[in-house]
């Protein structure tokens, strides 16, 4: 790389003096060709050729005096225009630009220098115009730089003695061919605005990360607060449902010389309820706990778990008659225990709803696209009337009744909580008589909603 | 009238409803003869330290064992369970503990201070005569108590 500056190259080698010194060449050698042989021509005499040749003489240091005077006019007019045009450049940006010497000292500054200081900086010590403290904390800087680095910093500098602004220093060290370090630019460029911007945004982010805070806070007391209820809810309802079904028995036990068949009749029916209700409560606190219970993902082998939890909704004998078939699962990234939870709600479904059926077909399969994979269970139950399809995952939402089949229809809501919470959709399609599918999504690759 | 020196089992039930059950389950097995209740924690150690309402009981003629329901007004079950487990003696005692809870952190808790057993109320009655005739029969009958060791 060629640290030497221009200065360096012209001292051997300058086209201005070049071309100076050319035109005196040339009109030196023309004149002393030309001038002699015309000198010759027009004397009579010798004698008068001596006093021709010594007033051509003068006349040649006359001319040439006057050429070169001319010539180096020019030439400086010209070295002043370039300057002028330079200094123009140097004035009109919005920067502070000078020159410092090896003795710290200003030598060139622009116009930018003495609008922020107040006064013209050139002659003076660094020290004197940054005063003594700002001076102490870039001094490092200096020294570094005058040992030929370029260095590049932020700092605060005084403006006219009274607000502080912000600026991006550059000190870069001026050297000669040698290495010699002679001294070293400084461009420094006014970033208040920008600083300012940046102390805003982290004001903002502050303020912002206090805010998240608190409401994470907020939440997990909401969460909190649920739990308790749950908790409450667990013990204060069961109690009198125990006393509801026991006092019954007792009735029942204790009296039964007394009660008709009606009476023993209206005994089973008050037990029967609540036992159900009962279910409906125990159905209520898993949802609620299903929808709190923190996601901790991870690998799962979606075909296994299905296998596994088949196995352990049926028993060998009943497996006699069902067709079972599970197709290529790709693994999901998510819960384990609440995807075991989706696979026993929706395969214990597919048992149940195909129950009447002499053989139930379940077929468990799956399709992969970009972003997601859609895992499907279909059956050849009962199925359901398509025109309902929107209740099919509400909560408590059931489209058969008691008769037909057992359940408090919290199941599929159950599964829709779960799947929406790792980012997936379910939806179903069916028929009545004909049977049902089921499908969820599963996002691909480490995507939750929460 | 039961002589309160002899009792097998002591029930600690605040709910009036739920020990009518537990008795008359226990009342199917035959093993509630030398049954005694008490309605909270302070009763419960007041008995089984023999005082207080209970200065003229043996203090050695321990139950043996103690149904314990964990929510009870005063002192509460768990408290009644470390009281007990901590004391060199009562420490023998067996503790079932006979709750509706099923939360987790009130099962560890149980265990982690010395209970023996966790059953849980059942909602289902023919389930609750089921569990309280297994539960008396084991722990009454094909248990060894530290007090046959000394009869």
């Amino acid at each position: 790389m060629d640290n030497s500056t221009p200065a360096t190259r012209s001292a051997i080698y300058n086209p201005g003096s070049l071309r100076i010194s050319g035109i005196y060449l040339v009109t030196g050698v023309l004149w002393i060709l030309l001038s002699d042989k015309l000198a010759a021509q027009i004397a009579p005499s010798p004698e008068m050729l001596t006093t021709i040749s010594i007033y051509k003489g003068w006349m040649y240091v006359i001319v040439t005096s006057i050429l070169l005077y001319w010539l180096i006019l020019r030439h400086i007019a010209e070295v002043h225009e370039s300057e002028e045009r330079l200094r123009l450049v140097m004035d009109s940006l919005p920067a502070l630009i000078s020159y410092i010497d090896t003795n710290q000292r200003y030598q060139v500054s622009n116009k930018m220098y003495e609008e922020w200081f107040g006064y013209k900086v050139e002659g003076r010590r660094i020290e004197e115009v940054l005063g003594n403290r700002k001076y102490h904390e870039i001094s490092g800087f200096i020294e570094k730089t005058l040992q030929g680095e370029t260095i590049n910093f932020e700092t605060d500098l005084q403006h006219l003695g009274q607000e502080n602004r912000y600026v991006n220093t550059s000190f870069v060290p001026d050297k000669s061919t040698d290495g010699v370090v002679r001294g070293f630019f400084v461009l420094a460029q006014d970033i208040t605005a920008r600083k300012q911007t940046e102390n805003e945004i982290q004001q903002l982010n502050e303020k912002l990360e206090e805010r998240v805070i608190e409401r994470t806070a907020q939440l997990h007391a909401v969460n909190r607060e649920l739990e308790a209820f749950s908790y409450s809810i667990s013990h204060d309802l069961r109690a009198p449902l125990r006393a509801i079904n026991g006092y019954t028995q007792i009735l029942i036990e204790d009296y039964k010389t007394v009660l008709d068949d009606e009476g023993k009749r209206i005994c089973s029916v008050i037990s029967a309820e609540a036992k159900r209700m009962g279910e409906l409560i125990d159905d209520l606190l898993s949802f609620s706990r299903l929808s709190r219970k923190e996601i901790n993902a991870t690998y799962v082998d979606m075909k296994a778990l299905a296998y596994s939890v088949y196995g352990e909704l049926t028993r060998e004998v009943e497996r006699e008659r069902i067709d079972l078939k599970i197709g290529a699962l790709p693994p999901a990234n998510g819960d384990p225990a609440l995807l075991h939870q989706v696979w026993i709600n929706l395969i214990s479904n597919a048992l149940k709803f195909s129950s009447k059926k002499d053989r139930a077909i379940i077929e468990i399969g799956a399709q992969g696209n970009n972003d997601e994979n859609i895992y499907w269970i279909r059956d050849n139950g009962a199925g359901f009337d398509i025109q309902y399809v929107d209740k099919l995952f509400g909560v408590f939402q059931r489209l058969h009744s008691d008769d037909e089949f057992d359940g408090t229809g919290v199941g599929l809501a159950i599964v829709q909580r779960i799947v929406q919470r790792h980012g997936g959709r379910v939806w179903a399609e069916g028929e009545t008589g004909k049977g049902a599918i089921f499908s969820f999504s599963l996002p691909r690759q480490g995507e939750t909603n929460d | 009238m039961t002589d309160l020196n002899a009792i097998d089992i002591l029930l600690v039930e605040d709910n009036p409803r739920d020990a009518e059950l537990i008795v008359r389950a226990l009342k199917k097995k035959h093993l509630a003869n030398n049954l005694h209740i008490v309605e909270d924690g302070v009763e419960a150690l007041d008995f089984l330290f023999a005082r207080g309402r209970y200065d003229g009981r043996r203090r050695e003629d321990m139950p043996k064992v103690i149904l314990l329901d964990l929510k009870l007004p005063r002192v509460s079950g768990l408290e009644v369970l470390q009281t007990l487990k901590s004391d060199g003696r009562m420490r023998a005692i067996p503790v079932v503990i006979v709750t509706s809870s099923a939360e987790d952190p009130d099962v560890e808790t149980a265990y982690k201070l010395g209970a023996n057993s966790y059953v849980i109320k059942p909602v289902q009655f023919e389930m609750f005569i089921e569990a309280m005739s297994r539960l008396g029969d084991y722990w009454l009958t094909l248990n060894h108590s530290m007090k046959q060791n000394r009869d």
